[in-house]
């Protein structure tokens, strides 16, 4: 395998698939809360968006490289199930990126990092295996760890206030998967499995609703100690309020009357509730603190 | 001579001889089966499995129990049995010639698992004294390690069942092998053959660097150059691979050569490295017609949407309610798919897939789908594509299948005209309110209604029209090739000659174009206006029959444009330009007359009357009945088309509403930036679910370069892949296609004759119809056509066609409307550029052209596409 091969590869995937200026920027959101409540320097930001970064194109490069069979019927245009990416070619630059995000990452960091990429790989290979309804919650768990190797890169090993914040990043992410994929009944995508359909639609907008729900109260809590701590983090707060009040509108309406155009409304307001918070947070950070 | 001797251990190998591989192995029982089929092979005799037993017997030998390296040492000091010592030298002294060839036939060997080649034993210029010991060392080789290793990891029993094949040694003049599919490229486009001056093992050995040639399977003709008898011999030797193939039921290898002037068969094997059980075989054959460009990702995802509809609809009309047919990576899902940017069938999966319909039996349909689609290489169903369905259909659903399918076809007439109907009321139910007044989640719902609502429900009735089509010319040509051989032959088989001209639909449109341009003649004000272009005005200023013509057509053919199913070309709803284009050509020139009054190339009588007048009346019955269906099926089949080129129009016109939509939403540039789009990102888009719709823009521009890649290459038409593989862009080398230059004055292309008569006039290639525009009288020279193309059959002289096969749309409109067409005709595109004079032979199938120097020159230099200065000279020619 050419090194240039590797490079093109992964310059291709990225325009496509990650493109860097919208990966680099939700790694910054998702880095900056963390950084603030882990109290790291400049340097230590840079470090964990770079992380962050790298990890995001390797779990993007993982997640296409397993569903390649289903991209090749339903989205043969791509680089990749067009053939014009040789996967073997991505499966090395991913590694690539594997090895620098934990050079990056030394020493604790890296141990973290290592332990998710293992995990992911395990995830992979038995996800053909496990119950649909399984899935939003495990395959999020990358949402959790990135409040923990971001407080490990900042000097810090984890306070209350990091878990807290994984806590919330996750239990949102899997809010998101659970809500952004209800459909009725009549409308299940033909030979597609979905937790709507393994869990009844309801079930499924009311499970994403609870773990919001837990989302919020651990953000508060987070919030809580940051303050007792003497920080301010309005902007965090403010942010919260409005965009979790806003989704839980839009859940609410789901679960009452359940339908794929509902759900799909859900998609970007789910991800912006806990992705931009967080990046308030960096800045209350930089403004009051 | 008797084909067995006395103890059974030694058979003639001889057109008569029964002989089962299990009996004297693969090799052997394939050149008795090549005999049989009156084809010639080297006289031969085997030693039958039942020979070596003997011989164990004889010298206390059991296969099973002893350790290898022992096996071979006593094989190989073994004494024959008296008996069969004595009969294998009478058998000796019965074969020709002085010295002879001895061959391995295991029972495992050439099989269709594996080949086995180059394991086991083979010598050359045997003396008759030292045959016995050479026939020991045959059997003695399946015992070495490397032959046992090698069994193990293909997971065959050497239990010592092997025949011995004792053949009569020739000493050719030149010797090689032919394979059917491209060992390097498994390609099934072209055979390649390899050859050398003498004798052969020096090719197989890989001693020598052998000649090579490949050779078109749509146009077998070996290239010039050749010394005329070497060029002969290998013409011979293609014709007989692709007999050989039929009959194997897939692509083989055969070892051959030249003795004297004559080829012979040495040996024929399946080629078995390309085609493992799980091998996809991609083909594009008359998918091509619809589609011979690379797709956008929304024209893909309308296709396999399509696909889809249309299998779910075809297996609920046949009572097959299978949910494993519809899951995720099912068969349906697998039936095509994308190589290159273009869409293929994956043909094993169509295979099983009508294995499900009809278990058991789905032999028949399959010859059918092959003869429908104008597959030629045959293709062994992949044992990884049987679905659960056919587990699923109990014997109930297996007897109701037959009468359910009667009762279908039955009513096809009624139940397409109701399609018809049906789908024109649906289309002005969806056009209210008009597209430019909905946002675009409310085009994007109208676009997924179109599928979920209308051809959920109604596209069954388009299925029956293509089963019949699928079923009743291949019975057609099967009865004429059974009862009156002599009219069949040829590649699209008797039912070419026997179909004629069938009235179809297609050239309604025509029709109303033409008595547009007849109204306007009488109009000089409204020519003037033509004439100017104007043409907002001249339909504004149109008399109101005149006007009720102009809005009956785009009514009910506006929404029609070239390659409509690739959703790519203008509309004549969107470019009316178009329309006038062609009104004006019809006034000029006048529309062949298809729709009018008989065209020189008919004669009024029926053509199947020659071949009906030979039959008994018994036959002669089932013959017109079957005829009749075939005809009405082709019919059917046509009318369904319109529907479904309705159809894809009505896809274009919402998707570019939606694009304006999404333009003045500032999340694309253009309103055909859409079609870069997949319907999945669009559904996200259009309700809010794209995270980033900033980025589209970029994903498109990667979109357009990445399809402007895929245009510049296209792949074989038929070729092998392992799962999840795809086409590489690996030139195969030259062919020898296109012009044989050495023809000198005339040079000739071969193809298929599909529409009867004869047609002279200049070479006029059309790719693009809406930018390369043909003159009256020219000759219509293109990859392929679809229904959007018919408005040009009523002004082209004769039609030449690189795809497609009796049964494509282009050869069915061409002989409705008596335009003579040849299709099939590889390179033509590419040779005839050049625009020459060219005669057109509907008859025999070929296509002369009468100034190759011209056409030479620029086929020389490789691809090039006709300038506009050459197109401004070539003036208008009269049909011949």
């Amino acid at each position: 395998m050419k090194a240039w091969e590797i490079t093109r590869s992964l310059k291709v995937f990225t325009a496509e698939r990650a493109p860097i200026g919208v990966t680099l920027g939700l790694a910054l959101a998702l880095c900056a809360g963390p950084w603030a409540l882990a109290g790291g320097d400049s340097p230590a930001l840079l470090r964990s968006v770079a992380i962050t970064f790298l990890g995001l194109v390797v779990l993007r490069i993982a997640d296409d490289l397993h569903s390649l069979a289903h991209d090749r019927i339903a989205s043969p245009a791509r680089a990749l199930p067009s053939g014009r990416i040789a996967p073997r070619a991505l499966r090395a630059a991913a590694a690539v990126l594997l090895a620098v995000a934990l050079l990056l990452g030394l020493p604790w960091a890296s141990l973290a990092f290592g332990l998710l990429a293992s995990y992911y790989a395990g995830y992979y290979a038995l996800a053909s295996r496990l119950s649909v309804a399984l899935r939003p919650p495990l395959v999020n768990a990358v949402f959790a760890a990135i409040p923990i190797v971001v407080g490990l890169v900042g000097g810090n090993a984890g306070p209350p206030s990091a878990s807290l914040l994984a806590l919330f990043f996750w239990l949102s992410a899997v809010g998101h998967d659970y809500a952004h994929d209800v459909h009725a009944v009549g409308e299940a995508p033909a030979g597609e499995e979905s937790c709507s359909a393994a869990l009844g639609p309801r079930r499924t907008a009311a499970l994403g609703l609870l773990c919001y729900a837990g989302a919020l109260v651990a953000a508060v809590c987070a919030a809580r100690q940051a303050a007792a701590a003497g920080d301010q983090p309005a902007l965090f707060v403010v942010s919260l309020v409005a965009l979790f009040g806003y989704v839980a509108y839009l859940l609410a309406r789901l679960v009452v009357r359940p339908s794929r155009a509902a759900a799909r409304r859900l998609y970007v307001s789910g991800f912006a509730c806990f992705a931009v918070p967080s990046l308030l947070l960096g800045l209350d950070r930089l403004l009051w603190w | 001579m008797r084909a067995t001797g006395p103890s059974g251990q030694i058979v003639v190998l001889s057109a008569g001889a029964r002989t089962s591989g299990g009996e004297v192995g693969f090799k052997a029982a394939r050149l008795a089966a090549l005999m049989r089929r009156g084809l010639p092979v080297p006289e031969a005799f085997v030693l039958t499995v039942g020979a070596f037993d003997a011989f164990c017997a004889a010298n206390g030998i059991v296969p099973s129990a002893a350790p290898a390296a022992d096996l071979t040492e006593r094989t190989r000091a073994g004494r024959f049995p008296p008996a069969l010592l004595a009969e294998l030298r009478e058998r000796l002294a019965a074969l020709p010639g002085s010295t002879f060839a001895v061959r391995s036939s295991a029972l495992a060997e050439d099989g269709a698992a594996c080949s086995m080649a180059g394991q086991l034993e083979t010598f050359l210029d045997v003396r008759p004294d030292d045959v016995p010991e050479m026939v020991k060392a045959c059997w003695a080789a399946q015992f070495r390690p490397a032959v046992r290793a090698y069994a193990a990891k293909h997971g065959l029993a050497v239990d010592g069942r092997m025949g011995v094949i004792v053949q009569r040694q020739i000493h050719p003049r030149f010797a090689g092998v032919v394979f059917t599919l491209d060992p390097v490229t498994a390609s099934a486009d072209q055979f390649v053959v390899e050859w050398v001056a003498g004798l052969g093992e020096a090719l197989v050995s890989g001693a020598v660097t052998p000649q090579r040639i490949r050779v078109s399977r749509r146009r077998p003709v070996v290239p010039a150059g050749l010394e005329p008898d070497l060029a002969a011999a290998l013409a011979r030797v293609v014709e007989h691979a692709a007999v050989v193939e039929r009959d194997v039921g897939g692509p083989v290898d055969i070892e051959w050569c030249v003795d004297g002037t004559q080829v012979l068969l040495l040996q024929a094997r399946p080629i078995t490295a390309a085609l493992t059980h799980d091998a996809v075989v991609w083909t594009s054959t008359n998918m091509s017609e619809n589609f011979p460009r690379p797709l956008t990702p929304f024209a893909w995802s309308m296709v396999d949407e399509f696909y889809t509809r249309y299998v779910q609809s075809l297996t609920g009309m046949l009572g097959i309610r299978d949910p494993a047919l519809t899951r995720r990576h099912g068969p349906i899902h697998r039936l095509t798919g994308v190589q290159g940017g273009r869409v293929y069938y994956n043909i094993r999966s169509w295979y099983a897939l009508l294995e499900t319909y009809v278990p058991g039996g789905g032999g028949a349909l399959r010859r059918g789908l092959d003869h429908y689609i104008g597959q030629q290489v045959p293709v062994p169903l992949g044992g990884g594509d049987t679905p659960a369905g056919q587990r699923a259909t109990g014997p109930l659903a297996r007897l109701a299948f037959w009468p359910r399918l009667a009762w279908h076809l039955s009513r096809g007439r009624r139940s397409l005209g109701r399609f018809e109907r049906l789908f024109l009321a649906y289309r002005r139910a969806l056009r209210r309110p008009a597209y430019d007044t909905l946002s675009a989640p409310a085009l994007m719902r109208k676009l997924d209604d179109l599928f979920e609502g209308f051809m959920a429900r109604h596209w069954h009735h388009q299925c029956i029209a293509d089963f019949a089509v699928l079923m009743f010319p291949g019975m057609l040509d099967a009865l004429v090739e059974r009862w009156a051989p002599r009219f069949a032959g040829g590649a699209g088989g008797g039912s070419a000659r026997l179909l004629g001209q069938t009235a179809t639909r297609g050239t309604e449109a025509v029709g109303l174009i033409a008595r547009i341009a007849a109204g306007l003649a009488a109009e000089p004000a409204l020519l003037a206006l033509l004439a100017r272009g104007r043409h907002a005005e001249l339909r504004d200023a149109l008399p109101a029959p005149l006007r009720s013509l102009y809005d009956e057509f785009m009514e009910r053919f506006g929404c029609r444009c070239y390659h409509e199913c690739m959703i790519v070309s203008p509309t004549f709803e969107e470019r009316p330009d178009l329309f006038w284009e062609l009104v004006e050509k019809y006034r000029r020139h006048g529309a062949r007359r298809a729709f009018e009054e008989p065209s020189d190339n008919r004669s009024g009588a029926d053509p199947a009357d020659g071949v009906l007048g030979t039959l008994g009346w018994g036959r002669r019955l089932v013959t017109r009945l079957v005829l009749r269906r075939a005809r009405q099926a082709i019919a059917l089949r046509e009318q369904g088309r319109v529907v479904q080129s309705l159809l894809f129009g009505e896809v274009r016109k919402l998707a570019l509403a939606l694009g304006e939509q999404l333009v003045a939403l500032g999340h694309i540039r253009r309103a055909d930036d859409v079609f870069y789009l997949n319907a999945a990102e669009l559904r996200d888009l259009c309700s809010g679910k794209l995270l980033l719709p900033e980025t589209l823009p970029g994903l498109i521009t990667l979109r357009r370069a990445a399809l402007e890649r895929c245009e510049k290459h296209e792949p074989p038409e038929c070729f092998v892949l392992r799962e999840g593989a795809y086409v590489r862009d690996r030139t195969s080398g030259s062919s020898g296609a296109g012009l044989d230059a050495a023809a000198g004055t005339r040079a000739t292309l071969h193809g298929v004759g599909a529409s009867a008569g004869r047609a002279r006039g200049r070479a006029r290639v059309i790719l693009d119809p809406v930018r390369d525009k043909l003159e009256p009288g020219e000759i219509l020279v293109a990859r392929s056509t679809d229904p959007g193309w018919t408005a040009l059959f009523a002004i082209a002289g004769g039609l030449v066609l690189e795809r497609g096969g009796i049964l494509s749309h282009g050869a069915i409109v061409a002989r409705e409307f008596g335009v003579p067409a040849v299709v099939g005709v590889e390179d033509a595109t590419r040779v005839l550029q050049g625009g020459g004079q060219v005669m057109v032979d509907g008859d025999t199938g070929e296509v002369v052209v009468l100034d190759p120097a011209e056409t030479v020159r620029h086929h020389a230099g490789g691809p090039r596409r006709c300038t506009e200065d050459e197109r401004e000279g070539m003036g208008d020619h009269k049909i011949a």
